[in-house]
This record gives structure tokens, sequence and C-alpha cells, in this order.
């Protein structure tokens, strides 16, 4: 009789199941008599109802076989517990030791994940998020030179994209309003606030959750504002803002606003950020502005679009040129592509990011190198228990004895190891708690302790100390449950031996990573230093800036200069467009004439500067004049800079005729300052005279708080609608290196880590070496070896270990910052010097930790180690 | 010395009536064919094993039979122990029917 062979299977399944569940596994005649039953039933009433009663067999024996195991895994997993419990309180400062380096690494780890959990959330909160692209935009004819892309769009082309492409659902324009702050009054509260101007379409593209109002309708008509949660509650705590009139005043434009809409405010990892939105149609009917309202040549509003679906970004990428040549444009003149948004944050490299935005490749540092932490503290833990394991030994060789096989008994010491590091876990929370604050302001987020309990968090935390546990308890799992109950009682001395080779290899490399991290630290500081200490062409320090916001200002800037500069405090005041930090505008179109009389047409960088500018900010002239009062024509006037004299060519630059906007002459020449970031070049620069938006107030030195109340005494009397608000020019030239000071200080919170934790580890390294050498070192004493020479003796192996460690990582180090400075175009040599310094440090702290321990051992009795034998 | 419960005096006799076939599938089923009660395999195992640890029987393995998937059979036999132990049973179960009244009057 052949059996079914579904049966069969079925039957073969139940006799492993029997067979796996049962306690004698090499017991089978039990499985024998089972099979024989089930062929006299198959004999008698056929195989399903055998197959049924064998599984019915199966089931009954289900929970006798549950309750028998459960009951012993408890009592074995409460002598594990008890017997932990009792290595660790036996073991206090070794128990220390790991589980500080522990809670260090993995609090590090956690805040991270956390970090970089916030970072991947960008624009990812909006519930179209995977539809929307911003467009972005090439001026390939106007500007040859500029190969990077900005998100500057026609305002019109919102309306011609939604109405062109089938693929687009709803497209929106938006722009920033003109001061970066306006002011916003209510009664006789007013508030600066940052704000941005959109159409209705915006905030059905976009979800900012309504909070008060119809947001279908907010931003239809002219005059009309919608404000986010703060904004409203600060100016009419808790009445209701619906309908209310606020004053409305940015530049010269003043208006009064209807507010007809609260939003929730904008969360912090979105790429868009304001505190309220002003209807577009607010601009449309303002006279000022009607020259960018449906023009092809003013690219000021940025343009978001909604696809109807996620893959129709390529489609409608394809489809740009010809609709660039349905609206009457020049063919190759513009690129345009679509962006998502959810890439912005991480992946955009456009010019002139509206947000401070961060790069994917700093994202995957930080992480590498908060892993390479962790897996120092996991490197301490293998260590430390491999090194000890003569103190495990008896117990494992009375399991061994016992019965225990080693299956169990690596069981029994991972499951340990998971145990501290869950124990180490709770540290490391409460570490995370108290430092959250401080990590914000290094990072510049504003995370919350509360982010924690985001289910995929959990799930990478859970993963953390999993990871963490096997990673660092498989190796000393294997190592002690290998051992062999016979040697373990006969001889002592060649425990701890075991494995010392992977034990060193382990340091150096622990070693290794502290010393490229103290290395790179030293670079990144070198290189900020180095830039701080620039010559820049200009002098940065005693300057107070008042930006000017509103009409008023703007017209009694003057009287407020006059007055100033009757205080002796005060040594010049310049009005100007433009900083000596800030000259970004790019100007196309201008044209110059060579010596050869060849016209060329150059791009440069322009801005307005009034008569003092040069003085207030001490910039050289090299040659002509610079503008002065005594000279009336020179409102046509400009001033180069040596870049740009260069570039022309020309013998004597005074005098010579161009054609810059209305501009027409150059009287002088200017050195050469640094106007833009040390990443960059300087570029070829004019100035031209006009006044602007800056009060640039030089003080004398000293008495920095005084003057800034001078200061503000002055402005008050003067304007009456404009809060006073001010900054040092210092500040705004730091704000260039905002992200490589952080990834300076980040580097150097990390090394001080790395090293911490690979210092705990050393630390308890050198204290085993010296616990099983007290007897050598006794007897050495005795026979009259000095102090000194013990320390050498001890120390003598582990400063090998990190000498070797030195040799690993300065090629690292070197390649790494190298790649890094390459983001400079003015930047430092790397030398020989750092490394050597780097070396020091890591060598000095190591030698300190070893230090305490052999020390203590060199100097004590030798009576006292000696006397128990 | 300890009486025997009901189970492992069932299966002591069981055992000893067998003889040569004295292993579990057959005891169970001479038990369920004269008890007229279902015998799960694990009341049978558990007297048949303290029956073993009260030396009162003793096992050996058969050459593995393909009728039983190509397992061997755990054969039963009663030790002299065991048969003092059965003795005793009957002489006390018979002594105290002696006098008793016939139920079937």
């Amino acid at each position: 009789m052949t059996p079914n062979p579904k049966y069969q299977k079925l039957l073969k399944f139940a006799e492993w199941v029997l067979k796996s569940i049962h306690s004698d596994h090499g017991e089978y005649t039990h499985l024998g008599d089972f099979s024989e039953v089930f062929s006299h039933i198959q004999a008698e009433r056929g195989p399903a109802a055998a197959l049924f009663w064998y599984w019915l067999q199966v089931v009954r024996s289900l929970p006798g076989f549950a309750t028998n195991r459960i009951y012993w895994s408890f009592i074995m997993f409460r002598n594990y517990l008890i017997i932990s419990y009792r290595t660790t309180l036996k073991n206090k400062w070794f128990s220390l030791l790991n589980i500080a380096g522990r809670a260090v690494g993995m609090a590090c780890f956690i805040l991270i994940l956390m970090f970089v959990q916030f970072e991947t959330s960008f624009d990812r909160f909006h519930e179209k998020s995977d539809r929307i692209c911003r467009v972005i935009s090439r001026h390939t004819k106007r500007q040859p030179d500029v190969t990077e892309f900005d998100d500057n769009t026609p305002e019109l082309l919102a309306e011609a994209l939604a109405a062109d492409f089938p693929e687009i659902k709803r497209a929106t324009r938006t722009r920033e309003a003109f001061a970066d702050r306006a002011i916003l009054q209510y009664q006789d509260k007013i508030f600066y606030q940052k704000g941005i101007f959109a159409d209705p379409e915006f905030l059905k593209i976009f979800s900012f959750p309504s909070l008060k109002g119809d947001l279908e309708q907010a931003l239809v008509v002219p005059k009309s504002i919608v404000l986010t949660q703060h904004v409203a509650q600060k100016l009419f705590g808790s009445d209701d803002p619906l309908g209310r009139i606020i004053s409305y005043k940015e530049r010269n434009r003043q208006y009064d606003m209807t507010v007809t809409g609260v939003i929730a405010d904008v969360p912090k990892n979105s790429h868009l950020q304001f505190d309220y939105i002003v209807s577009h149609a607010t601009t449309v009917a303002e006279k000022k502005d009607s020259y960018m309202i449906g023009n092809w040549n003013v690219w000021n509003y940025a343009t978001y679009v909604e696809l109807t679906d996620s893959q129709a970004k390529s489609q409608v990428e394809e489809k740009f040129p010809a609709f660039l040549a349905r609206q009457g444009q020049e063919a190759g003149s513009d690129e345009f592509f679509l962006q998502p948004i959810r890439d912005i944050h991480l992946k955009s490299q456009i010019r002139g990011e509206r947000a401070t935005n961060n790069q994917i490749q700093y994202v995957y540092l930080f992480m590498s190198i908060a892993l390479i932490i962790l897996l120092i503290a996991c490197i301490n833990y293998m260590n430390l228990v491999t090194a000890r394991s003569m103190t495990r030994a008896k117990e494992i060789g009375i399991r061994k004895v016992a019965g225990a096989n080693r299956r169990q008994l690596s069981k029994q010491f991972l499951g340990e190891t998971l145990l501290v590091t869950a124990f180490a876990l709770g540290f490391s929370l409460l570490t995370i708690k108290f430092i959250l604050p401080y990590f914000n302001i290094l990072i510049g987020t504003d995370l919350q302790l509360s982010a924690l309990t985001q289910p995929n968090l959990l799930v990478l935390i859970a993963g953390t100390v999993l990871f963490v546990g096997i990673a660092s308890g498989t190796y000393p799992a294997l190592i002690l449950s290998a051992l062999k109950p016979v040697n373990v009682f006969k001889e002592f001395s060649a425990f701890g031996k075991k494995g010392a080779g992977l034990r060193n290899v382990l340091v150096v490399f622990q070693f290794g990573v502290s010393i490229v991290l103290i290395a790179s630290t030293l670079i990144v500081y070198n290189q900020l230093n180095f830039i701080k200490n620039q010559k820049l062409g200009f002098d940065r320090e005693h300057v107070v800036l008042i930006p000017v916001w509103e009409k008023e200002t703007s017209d009694k800037a003057q009287a407020i200069r006059t007055e100033l500069l009757q205080h002796p405090e005060v040594t010049g005041v310049s009005i100007s467009g433009g900083l000596p930090t800030n000259i970004r505008s790019r100007y196309f179109g201008g044209k110059f004439m060579k010596d050869n009389g060849e016209y060329v047409e150059t791009f440069v960088c322009f801005d307005y500067v009034d008569y003092d500018f040069l003085d207030v900010f001490k910039i050289e002239l090299v040659k002509g004049r610079n503008f002065s009062r005594e000279f009336g024509e020179d409102k046509k006037a400009i001033l180069i800079n040596e870049t740009l004299w260069k570039k022309l060519g020309w013998a004597d630059p005074v005098g010579k005729e161009v054609d810059v906007m209305d501009y027409n002459r150059v009287i002088g020449v200017v050195k050469d300052f640094h106007f833009a970031s040390f990443h960059k070049e300087i570029e070829p620069m004019v100035l031209a005279f006009g006044e602007g938006g800056n009060i640039a107030v030089r003080i004398q030195p000293g008495g920095v708080t005084s003057r800034v109340e001078l200061i503000r005494t002055v402005f008050e009397n003067n304007s009456k609608s404009q809060p006073f608000d001010f900054y040092f020019l210092d500040d705004s030239f730091n704000e260039f290196y905002r992200k490589e000071q952080r990834t300076g200080e980040i580097f150097g919170y990390f090394s001080l880590l790395a090293i911490f934790i690979a210092c705990l580890g050393l630390l308890g390294l050198a204290s085993f070496t010296v616990e099983r050498r007290t007897k050598e070192i006794g007897i050495r004493k005795i026979l009259g070896a000095p102090v000194t020479k013990l320390v050498g003796l001890l120390t003598k192996d582990f400063v090998r270990m990190v000498v070797l460690a030195n040799l690993i990582a300065w090629p690292v180090a070197y390649i790494a910052m190298r790649k890094w400075l390459e983001n400079f175009a003015y930047r430092i040599n790397i030398t020989l010097g750092t490394f050597l310094l780097a070396a020091a440090a890591a060598l000095l702290i190591a030698f300190i930790t070893i230090s305490t321990q052999t020390l203590r051992a060199a100097l004590s009795n030798p009576v006292d180690t000696l006397r128990c034998e | 010395m300890k009486l025997l419960s009901r189970s492992e005096e069932l299966v002591l006799l069981a055992v000893w009536k067998l003889q040569e076939e004295a292993y579990c599938v057959p005891i169970r089923s001479e038990l369920m064919q004269i008890t007229r009660k279902n015998w799960s395999f694990g009341s049978i195992y558990d007297p048949l094993e303290r029956l073993e640890r009260k030396k009162l029987l003793e096992s050996y393995l058969t050459e593995p039979t393909k009728e039983r998937g190509g397992r061997s059979k755990r054969i039963y036999r009663m030790t002299k122990h065991g048969k003092k132990a059965l003795m005793e049973l009957k002489r006390i179960q018979e002594t105290l029917w002696q006098g008793a009244m016939d139920l079937k009057a």
C-alpha cells in the first residue's frame, strides 16, 4: 500500500514535532509505538482517520510539554540572574567600566539615530509629499558661467504649467517678503516676523493644518493674511483673530491686512519656514510690484507643482523645452527641472536655498562615526570579559560537570550580555535626557525626548540593544563555553592568555579610530582658525549693523547718521545696500571695453554703497578715488575690485567708460576683499553709488553695551515705527562657517567620546594585567627593581599598541581630511605637526590611564602581595 | 513495601500476561479491551516507567521492524520483585474476597 504523499508529509511533520518536544531526543521507541497504532488505524479506518488520531496525540502532548519547559527554564533563568547579579557586584569596578562604556556609546548612537530620523523626515509630513516637486531653473544663455541651479522662476510660470500639463494637478507660486522680517502690529503689540507671499493653491498643495478660518478662501482677496499659531497667540492672546485688521510694514510698503485664517506652526522639519502667509493678490494689486507680475523676465518666485502621479516627473521634464517654445521663449535659453520636495533638505545643491540645508554626506558621516563609537564600546566588553575569563572559569567548570552543554552556556553568557546591555540602555536614556538640550544647540535641531516613542525609533533602539548584545557577547560566549573543565581545575595560569592576540588587534583598532578623530578635529579647527585670522581686506570688528525694514527708518537714515556722528564713540556711519560679507547679487549684462577696443560682456557681483562705505569697513583703495560728496557727478560712477581689473586687463582703469546697469564710469579700484566665504575664490565685483537697507556704525573699541545703548537711543529718537534691531558684522561673518564650526565641534565631542571609551577599556585591561602580575612585581621589588622600571615594564606593551595604532591612523586621517579641505578655495596644508600632536595626545592619555593601575602596583609593599603563599 | 497503584497493578499484570509481546501497543489494546475504557499512551508509559524504576520491570530493545517505521520495540519483562509484588497483590485480593458475599447473589 502506498500512502498518499500529502498524508505522508503531514505524518512526517507530526513525528518531527513529537520528536523535538520530547525531552529524550534519542528515544525512538515511543515514536515506534505511535506509528504502529497509526498503521492499525489506517488499515481499519483509512489514512485520514489515522492521521487525525496521530495529530490528536501531538496536540494533547503539547500542554504538558509547555508547562515543563516553562518551569525548568524559569528555574535556570533565576539561577542565571542570581549569578549575573553576584558577578556584577563582585567586580564592581569592572562592571562599572563595562556599563559606563556601553551606556555612553549607546547614548551617542541613539542621539545620532534621533538626529538622522529628524534629518530624513524633512517635508514628509505633507500628505502628498511624494508628488510635490519644486521647479528649479538654470539660465544657460544668460548666465553661461553659472552651472548651478536655483529655484527662481517667473511669476506666471505656475499658472502656465497648471494649464499646459495634464500631469500637473496644481501649481503654486510663492515668494519671500522683501524684507527678511516684516513688522506686524496690532494695537500696541508690534513684532518682527518672517513671512511669505503665496496664492490660494499653496494651502491646497501643502498640508499645513488649519486651526481657524476657511483655508480655501483665505488667500484669495488682496490684503489678507494667514497667521501661524504662535504669531496669532502673540498678537491676539486668547481672542479670536479672524477678521481682525493688523498693520503690516515692509520696506516702503504698508498695508492694513485682514486675518483670514490661522494655521498650525510650521514644523521644524519643513524646508519652507514662515510665520505668516500674505495673499498673492496683494502683490498683484500693488502698483509698485506690477513689474514682476506676468513678466517672463523677472524671476523671483518659487514654483511648486503637485503631480497627478509620483512617476510623472520625468514625463513633465521631457516636455519642458516644447512648453518653453510655446511660451515664446528662445530655445535653449532656460532649463527647467523638477525636484521632489522630499529631496530638498538633504540632496538639493541649488544656489540661494531658502532654508539651511544639510548634506546627506554629513548624515552618513555622523552615522558611521556613531557606529564606530558603538563598536569601540562593544570591543571593550569583549576584551574585558575574555581577559577576565579566569574569574568565571570555576563556575563554567562546575556547570559543565553538572551536565550543562556548550549551547546552554553560550546562551547563558549571551543572555547576560544582553541583560547588561539593557541595563546600560537605561543609563543611556537617562544620559540623553540630560544632554539633549546641549545636543540641540550643538547640532542646531529641536529634538524632543518624546521623539523616542516613535515606533520606528523604538524598533531601531531595540535593534541597537540586540546588536550591541550580540556583537559584544558572541565572542566571549564562544570562548567561555569552550573552556574544558579539566583544564579549569588543573591550572589557572593559562586563562586570560587565550585570545590575547585578538585583544591586541582590537585595542589597536580602538586607538586607531580615536587618533583619526583627534587628528581630524585638529585639522578642522586649524582650518577654521586659518579662516578667522585671514586678512579679509576689511575690518569686521567693532561694526554694528542696523537693518532698515520700513519706510520711515529709510527716510530718516540720514538724520540718524548725522546724529550718531555727533558722538565721539562713533567713528563712522555708512548707509549702504551691500555689506562686505554679503555682496551676492550677480549682474550679467555689464559691458566693458578693453584697451584694444574690444567689447567684452562679463558677469560681476554688484551692490550699492555710499560715500562712507570704504571708510567704515576700512577697505583700501589701490587706485583712483573714493565716492566723494564734493563731486556731484559721482551718481553715475563705480568702483571695481582688483580681480575685475585683472580680468579686463586695463592699463589704467580710472576714467574708463563702462555700461553696467545705469553706471558709466570707473573712478577707482579697491583692494580685493573676501565678500563671500572662503569656499569660493574672489569674483569680479562692482560697487556702484547708492544707498540701501543697512546702517553700518563703526564704534570705538570697548564698552560695547553702552555703545549699543547709545545707538538705540539715537535710533529710537528718529524712527518710531521700527523696533530697534541690530547685529554685529562679526556674527554675520561667522554665519558663513557655521556648518564647518559645527562639524568641528561635533568631531571634537566624538573624538573625546571615542578616546574616553577606549580608555575605559584600556583601564580594565591594565588593571587585569597588573592583577595577574602582582606576585611577579613583588619578587622583582624584593630583588631591587626601581619603581620606574616596574612601571615601564607594565606599560611597555600598551604603549607599543598605541604607537602601532598611530601608524595605521595617520594615512586614514590624511586622506579623509584632504578630501574635506577640498571644499575650501583657501585652505591650510596638512602638516606632520598635527599628526604628532594627535599621537602625543593619544599616548599621553593612554599613559595616564595605565599609570593609575601600574603605579599602584609598583608602589605596593611586596609583603602584602607575597605573604599569602 | 508500598502497595502499587491500580494502574500500575493493571499494567504489571498485562505485562505478565503478554509475556514476549509485552510492549506499549499490545498492553494498551489489551487494557482497552478488558476495561472498555480509553487508555492514552501516557497512561501506559507512566506506570511502565515507574515500575521499571521500582525494579519490578526490566526492559530491552528489539531489532527495528518495518511496521514501526524502522524503530525498535521496548519489550518489558517482569523481574523477581515484580513477580513477588504481583503475587502479594493477588493474595490481598483473594483474602479480602474470602468470606465476602457473592456479588451476583
